[in-house]
């Protein structure tokens, strides 16, 4: 890292972050891209999601033309599982995680310009006459000053908002996910609609005691290999024990095995905690519900979007209010910026929103068309 | 309000959500046409359990019984007339 020169800082290696810095290094513009964790690829990587939202409409079209185009492109090389499927009244792109991220790594790896730095945030940033002059950088023990030509907050945390002023970020109170990777399984045991049935019986068994409370609203879903199914728990995230949830899973998975398919279950792969809400900013604008519901449009729209509102209630548990056939709405630059800062900007599913409308943007594809409108809108496409 | 009325008022009002789509009537095909998908399957049950006193055993769970309006009918008629048999 050299203090010397100017880069785009971008914080956070997940949808949004490596959009904006595939986007920058197009552009021929120097990114230095910094993960808290060891890993590329935020939320769909760590914590295992598999049916990639927001890429399609509700008629299967893609949504948004550029990188996420050539996203879906290169992970249907990458992989013959690979593909596109329909759930409910929306589109998905079925992908294993891991392929995921190794088509991400070898993407970024095409671009000399983009350093990515693991284990690495922003502790400070230092403030000069309504831009971010430099921030301060804590990584590997070391701390250092890097001058900025832009920074983009794509923690999915809010982190660098928060250091600069807490009271601009308004905490999350959407329920967490942790999801499961089962494999062993025969292939049509999860088949429409019999895979409700055997939701149902462990949603039945968990309200009988004979599993425990935490599966009374796990799903089901299968995986992208024959041989594989997902289960997913959600909770509110400060209840969140992981001890607690590997003695779950394997009561559950006790439990699944004296079901028929499930002789040879086994456990996969666990993911981590999953936060669906990790906090949203009060930016210069703040996306409501009734924006998308009314599908509208902006000046300064950077994509399009049309994912249901998925809100994961701290109380009610998930619901799904779909927009009509072919509705679409946008999303503002305005509600990406924060404080009149002219060089900052808060992306993905920390950016400006009220709950509802952030349920609905928060998904993987919508993440992605946000961080390359981000850069096209603020360094002008080229 | 009788039974298909009932049934038909639920869908419109719980999983389309707007004006019933043109062709709408108790044989459209609620999940071909995308209305009743799987989490809408298993709220529809919690509530047609609540609703008629009836319970859904792990065979029901078969897309002839939710396909339509009109089976959904069928269905709770059929499940209300068994728990009204004597059982011995």
């Amino acid at each position: 890292m050299s203090a010397s020169s100017h880069a785009l800082v971008i914080a956070g290696a997940g949808a949004t972050g490596i959009a904006s810095a595939l986007a920058a290094a197009r552009q021929k513009i120097p990114v230095l891209l910094l993960e808290k964790s060891a890993q590329l690829g935020g939320t769909v990587t760590g914590t295992l999601i598999h049916t990639l939202g927001g890429f399609f409409d509700d008629r299967g079209d893609v949504l948004n033309p550029g990188l996420s185009a050539e996203l879906i492109e290169r992970l249907v090389e990458a992989s013959p599982f690979t593909c596109k499927r329909r759930i409910g009244k929306t589109w998905v792109l079925n992908v294993d995680p891991t392929i995921y991220q190794q088509v991400i790594g070898n993407w970024l790896n095409e671009y000399p310009t983009i350093n990515i730095f693991y284990q690495t945030g922003i502790s400070h940033a230092t403030i000069n006459t309504q831009r971010i002059d430099a921030v301060t950088v804590i990584g590997n023990g070391q701390s250092r000053t890097l001058n900025t030509l832009a920074v983009i907050d794509a923690t999915g945390r809010a982190d660098i908002v928060r250091s600069i002023d807490s009271r601009l970020v308004t905490e999350g109170s959407a329920l967490a996910g942790l999801i499961v990777q089962l494999g062993g399984v025969s292939s049509d045991t999860l088949d429409f609609p019999k895979g409700l049935a055997l939701l149902r019986h462990i949603w039945k068994a968990a309200e009988n005691h004979e599993l425990p409370p935490e599966c009374a609203t796990l799903w089901l879903d299968n995986g992208v290999y024959p041989d594989e199914i997902y289960v997913k728990f959600s909770f509110p995230a400060n209840n969140y024990d992981h001890a607690q949830m590997l003695t779950v899973v394997n009561l559950l998975l006790a439990f699944l095995q004296a079901r028929p398919g499930f002789a040879n279950v086994f456990i996969r792969c666990q993911g981590q905690l999953g936060i669906r809400d990790g906090g949203r900013v009060h930016g210069d604008y703040t996306l409501t519900e009734a924006d998308l519901k009314q599908g509208r449009h902006f000046d300064d729209a950077l994509c399009r979007a049309a994912w249901p509102i998925e809100h994961w209630h701290p109380e009610h548990g998930v619901s799904l209010d779909y927009f009509p056939p072919g509705h679409r709405y946008e999303i503002p630059l305005k509600a990406l910026k924060v404080g009149g800062l002219t060089n900052f900007f808060v992306a993905g599913k920390c950016f400006s929103a009220e709950p509802r409308a952030q349920a609905s943007a928060r998904v993987v594809g919508t993440c992605w068309a946000m961080g390359e409108g981000l850069i096209n809108a603020h360094f002008g496409k080229s | 309000m009788n039974l298909p009325q009932q049934l038909r008022e639920h869908i419109i009002n719980q999983y389309i959500k707007a004006k019933a789509p043109e062709g709408f009537n108790d044989d459209y095909n609620l999940i071909d046409e995308g209305i009743l998908d799987s989490l809408g399957i298993m709220t529809l049950i919690a509530w047609l359990e609540k609703q008629y006193a009836i319970e859904f055993d792990e065979g029901d769970i078969v897309l002839e019984n939710f396909n339509s309006v009109k089976a959904l009918v069928d269905f709770v008629q059929t499940k209300r007339v068994a728990s009204e048999q004597p059982t011995d």
